[in-house]
């Protein structure tokens, strides 16, 4: 028995969207092994969504699909309405690992992402310094550009990482798992800023990640995985934010029962009762 | 957030401790000075005690060697030597260079290239490459050209198999990152594959150099009129042994040099590539 309270308001004005994938592990042409189903997703303008789930049912895969990275089994994916083929300008990815490039410095790190034929308008020297400049400070530093990454702790590491991805300008931000290798303190100071400049970019954005908290804190709508392989077992909007830069606080009822959808730490599943999930639903509505 | 990613930079950034790493550096170089001390008074204990039984080991010591060589030197009388050994040290090193990338970074890549190629690799690795001279001479004409073939092929392997540990050590996240970035395969190899097997590449060339300088005296030995080798067949018939062992002293110093330039090309540009 599931639970799909919402998949989603029309299609018309959807910036990224997701029909039927199925993703799975194939060898030679043939199906391996399916992780996840029949999955249909849309993500509105300026949403962020968080996409809970234990480990193992693809979530990181998913993102690489809806980023144009890899292609799905089956199903079909459309970024601004066109079917996605190979990753989109408008798009920025973040991923857990920082992948900042060792031999480079932070500033040229940050400023590798604008100099590549596939972004059409080539920014000269001066455009791209002065974009990876403010994406830096952004982020908060400024004053490291010089530094090389082996010289950054992971949390600084990850914010260049994401300064990287905002001097794209994107307007969609794929995120797997980003701050999942971070101390408590640097994670919760990554998720205020994140929120922060997803909100001030106007961008669009969508959150792999198997942190409950983390999904309440930032998220819009919340998508739950579960299963083997996995499907959608539940979708919750969550209320209009009262101010769309700051974190969200975390409903307790939402936060209990979504918790016991995911087990332990996420190896189990299960279905979300039907009646609880209204229940709740009413709560936070 | 601005002013508290600030603030968290000093302490987030390892502090250097300078001094006891000098001291050590400083150490390190007197144990190193003490030692070609000690090696140059077993040269003058060996010289002198053949002294008495082979006469002419006499004008092998150290004292006679560097005579001659300071006015052989003094007198530019090496210095077309030099120059036709360095010419082909770091030619037949360019071509090995530019075949060894190539072949290299296929096999990193490719893992049926690697299988395929592996076996025949090994095989002509442990040929010593001397083997080849009268087949090298026998193609290429006397003169230059077969010591070009023979460094050459000396000095391909270490840079093969550094190339392709280079590439199989790169970080495929790197690959994924840069396409998301919006590469193309051409940027993504420019921007990502090249800087990262740089210093693979230089560890091979630092390998290779080594190979190619040793491999050169015996070289020149044959079919060429010029160049350290042939200096030292050279002295032999002229009957000028300080001048044959300067020249030994020579190939070893020239020698040091070339290693210490090729570690100082990795340091500068390829210590970062793989951390």
């Amino acid at each position: 028995m599931s639970v799909v309270t919402d998949i989603g308001t029309g299609g018309a004005t959807a910036v990224l969207e997701a029909r039927r994938l199925g993703l799975g592990y194939r060898r030679r042409g043939r199906l391996l092994r399916e992780v996840l189903h029949d999955f249909s997703l849309q993500l509105q303008p300026r949403e962020i969504i968080a996409i809970l789930g234990p480990s193992g049912v693809g979530k990181s895969t998913l993102l690489r699909v809806l980023a144009g990275l890899q292609p799905p089994l089956a199903g079909e994916v459309e970024t601004f309405g066109r079917a996605t083929r190979r990753p989109h300008p408008d798009v920025g990815v973040v991923f857990q690992d920082p992948s900042l490039l060792p031999w480079r410095s932070v500033h040229d790190n940050v400023v590798l992402g604008l100099g590549f034929a596939s972004r059409g308008s080539r920014h000269d020297a001066a455009v791209q310094a002065a974009r990876a400049h403010a994406a830096l400070d952004e982020v908060g530093l400024a004053g490291a550009a010089g530094l090389l990454p082996a010289e950054l702790s992971g949390g600084m590491a990850q914010r260049v990482s994401l300064a990287r991805c905002l001097a794209r300008q994107p307007r969609i931000l794929l995120l797997d798992e980003p701050f999942a290798a971070l101390d408590a303190a640097s994670r919760a100071g990554m998720q205020a800023l994140l929120r922060r400049v997803v909100a001030g970019h106007g961008a669009a954005a969508l959150l792999v990640t198997h942190d409950i908290d983390e999904a309440l804190k930032l998220a819009d709508r919340v998508i739950l995985l579960g299963g083997s392989p996995a499907r959608l077992t539940g979708s919750w909007k969550l209320p209009i934010a009262t101010d769309p830069a700051a974190l969200r606080p975390v409903s307790p009822a939402l936060r209990a029962m979504l918790l016991a959808a995911l087990g332990d730490f996420g190896t189990a599943s299960a279905d979300v009762p039907a009646d609880a999930a209204q229940a709740i639903l009413r709560e936070v509505a | 957030m601005s002013a508290a990613g600030s603030a968290a930079l000093p302490a987030d950034v390892a502090p250097l401790s300078a001094a006891p790493a000098l001291r050590r550096m400083l150490g390190a170089l007197c144990l190193r000075v003490a030692g070609l001390l000690v090696l140059l008074a077993l040269w003058e204990l060996a010289a002198r005690g053949l002294a008495g039984t082979i006469p002419i080991a006499g004008q092998m010591g150290p004292g006679p060697a560097f005579g001659s060589l300071w006015s052989l030197l003094a007198g530019g009388h090496f210095t077309a030597d030099i120059i036709a050994s360095l010419r082909r040290v770091l030619l037949s090193l360019a071509i090995a260079l530019a075949a060894g990338i190539v072949i290299g970074v296929a096999v990193g890549l490719s893992r049926l290239a690697d299988d395929f190629t592996s076996g025949a690799f090994q095989f002509l690795r442990m040929i010593s490459p001397l083997s080849w001279m009268p087949i090298a001479v026998m193609v290429f004409g006397i003169g230059d050209a077969p010591v070009y073939f023979l460094l050459a092929i000396t000095a391909v392997w270490p840079i093969v198999l550094g190339t392709a540990a280079g590439v199989r050590a790169l970080d495929p996240q790197w690959l994924l990152l840069v396409r998301s970035l919006g590469a193309n395969r051409r940027e993504a190899l420019r921007h990502v594959v090249l800087p990262g097997i740089l210093g693979h590449i230089l560890t091979g060339g630092r390998v290779a150099i080594g190979m190619v300088w040793i491999l050169l005296i015996p070289c020149e030995m044959l079919g060429v009129s010029s160049g350290l080798g042939y200096f030292i067949l050279d002295s032999r018939d002229r009957l000028a042994w300080s001048e044959l062992m300067a020249a030994i002293v020579l190939i070893g110093v020239l020698g040091l040099l070339l290693d210490g330039a090729a570690q100082w090309l990795r340091a500068c540009f390829g210590a970062t590539s793989n951390s």
